[in-house]
């Protein structure tokens, strides 16, 4: 008989452990940790450290302006002073989608696909 | 001199379709400083965000931008950065990994999901969660007046009527469709044939469940109605803006269709019927800004259910969302039976021990 008693208590316990499981479970997610955070965490922290650049472009004497000429400057004469030093600049600009408004081929040749193409939109 | 912010790139993109909040619904001026709520990458420090500037998903080499999509994929392989640091970082897997979420418990069962489920689809369970993004737009009733007025505004404060462009319905906190999604997406343009018989889809995500490159995406789908020629049957492109006083021919100087149609097409270098009408259209997004805290992901429920959010994808089978009817019934059969056994079966075993206590 005591033996018996045993076993229904073994099994009861059994049930109450699996019903516990997806508690258990569920309490973990709040955790911190997931391994993709961490891996972003990591990730972006070098960021700063990678791309600090070596020279401060406010101590260039061709971009102090007078502020008075300042006023009645427009944007693209910075934009020409940039290019005198970023030589490369505006032929690669040229090339981006930002420029043509067109998709590209294989060969970077601009396509019909895009605004500047013959894409529709309905807005 | 510095690099560019947040606010540098939304002066374009936060404005896109003729102003705020129109054209994406996950690109806003909200973005220029947002909460940690709205954008868990670009939410301020402040917020408890980690502050990121559009450069810093959208990595630039030459001068080009990572991101945009037309028929290639924004990159071609999703791969953590700490595997290739010369790549694109346009992927959510560039910085979280192949392998997001925890392993063990309920968590594993999300990694299993990554394969099939792009993550923006659990992670950004509504779109326009700050301001109200346009949904549709009627150019049919434009060039009218609507109760004697050119701008009629709604309860929001957004029109919803303008003379020059027609009739719009705004919505905010918007639950986005979901389509398979390689990474492409497919373009109607002015020389392909349409069908005027039902709803024009001007571009739609390419994908399958059996392409092992889809993953289910979400994405804004913006309807609305616009012109095309009656008798070629494709779309056309009017000419909207006026180039100069004498421009007679623009939308927004004759408000005619006609003379505006003809003059846009002909700068387009296409045939026009000279009939045309109006057909309505889908035009897709994807949703990919705006992504929301973690314990805003939306749950299992969400989608294993029926009617639930992907009700509408078909070709495989998803566990809560489709069942046979036979076998489900075989099951139950199974189990009441099984119950039923062990009913009689304990039943039997009590009375025996009963006897068993009088002998």
């Amino acid at each position: 008989m005591l033996k018996r008693k045993g076993r229904w208590l073994a099994m009861t316990l059994a049930a109450a452990l699996l019903m516990a499981v997806p508690v258990c479970a569920s309490a973990a997610v709040e955790e911190d940790g997931a391994p993709g955070r961490r891996m972003a965490i990591q990730a972006t922290k070098a960021k700063p450290i990678v791309r600090t650049i070596t020279a401060d472009h406010s101590k260039f004497k061709e971009l102090q302006f007078d502020p008075e000429q300042e006023k009645t400057m427009r944007p693209e004469e910075v934009t020409q002073t940039c290019l005198k030093c970023h030589n490369q600049a505006a032929l690669q600009f040229h090339q981006t989608i930002h420029w043509t408004w067109r998709d590209f081929d294989e060969n970077g040749k601009p396509t019909d696909l895009g605004k500047g193409g013959l894409s529709v939109n309905n807005f | 001199m510095g690099r560019p912010s947040r606010q540098n790139c939304g002066s374009c993109h936060f404005y896109g379709g003729g102003g705020d909040a129109v054209k994406h619904g996950d690109l806003d001026s909200s973005l220029v400083k947002p909460a940690k709520n709205l954008d868990v990458h670009m939410g301020t420090l402040e917020s408890g965000g980690q502050n990121f500037t559009c450069s810093r998903c959208h990595t630039t080499r030459n001068h080009h931008i990572a991101g945009r999509i037309y028929d290639k994929p924004a990159a071609l392989e999703r791969k953590s950065l700490l595997q290739d640091d010369l790549g694109d970082k346009i992927m959510c897997e560039s910085c979280h990994g192949m392998q997001p979420h925890k392993s063990g418990g309920m968590d594993s069962k999300l990694n299993d999901h990554v394969d099939k489920v792009a993550c923006q689809s659990c992670h950004i369970a509504e779109f326009a969660r700050s301001q109200p993004t346009k949904m549709s737009w009627d150019w049919s009733v434009a060039g009218q007046l609507r109760d004697g007025k050119a701008k009629v505004k709604g309860p929001d404060g957004k029109a919803v009527f303008v003379k020059k462009k027609g009739a719009f319905v705004w919505e905010q906190n918007v639950v986005p469709e979901y389509y398979w999604f390689d990474g492409t997406l497919d373009y109607v343009t002015v020389e392909d044939p349409i069908d005027p018989t039902g709803e024009v889809w001007l571009n739609r995500p390419n994908g399958s469940y059996d392409d092992p490159f889809s993953r289910i995406m979400p994405f804004k789908v913006h309807r609305g109605k616009t012109p095309y020629d009656k008798v070629n049957k494709v779309m056309v492109i009017p000419h909207l803006f006026p180039r100069n006083k004498e421009d007679k021919d623009a939308y927004w100087k004759s408000f005619d269709w006609q003379k505006a149609i003809k003059s846009g097409m002909k700068y387009a270098g296409q045939k026009y019927s000279g009939e045309y009408g109006f057909v309505d259209t889908a035009y897709v997004f994807p949703t990919t800004h705006m992504v929301a805290p973690r314990e805003k992901a939306l749950d299992c429920a969400q989608c294993h259910t029926k009617d639930g959010r992907l009700e509408n994808l078909e070709g495989f089978y998803m566990p809560g969302r489709d069942s046979v009817e036979l076998i489900n019934a075989a099951g139950w059969t199974g189990v009441i039976g099984a119950l039923v056994a062990v009913f009689i079966h304990g039943v039997m075993r009590f009375v025996a021990g009963l006897r068993r206590k009088e002998d």
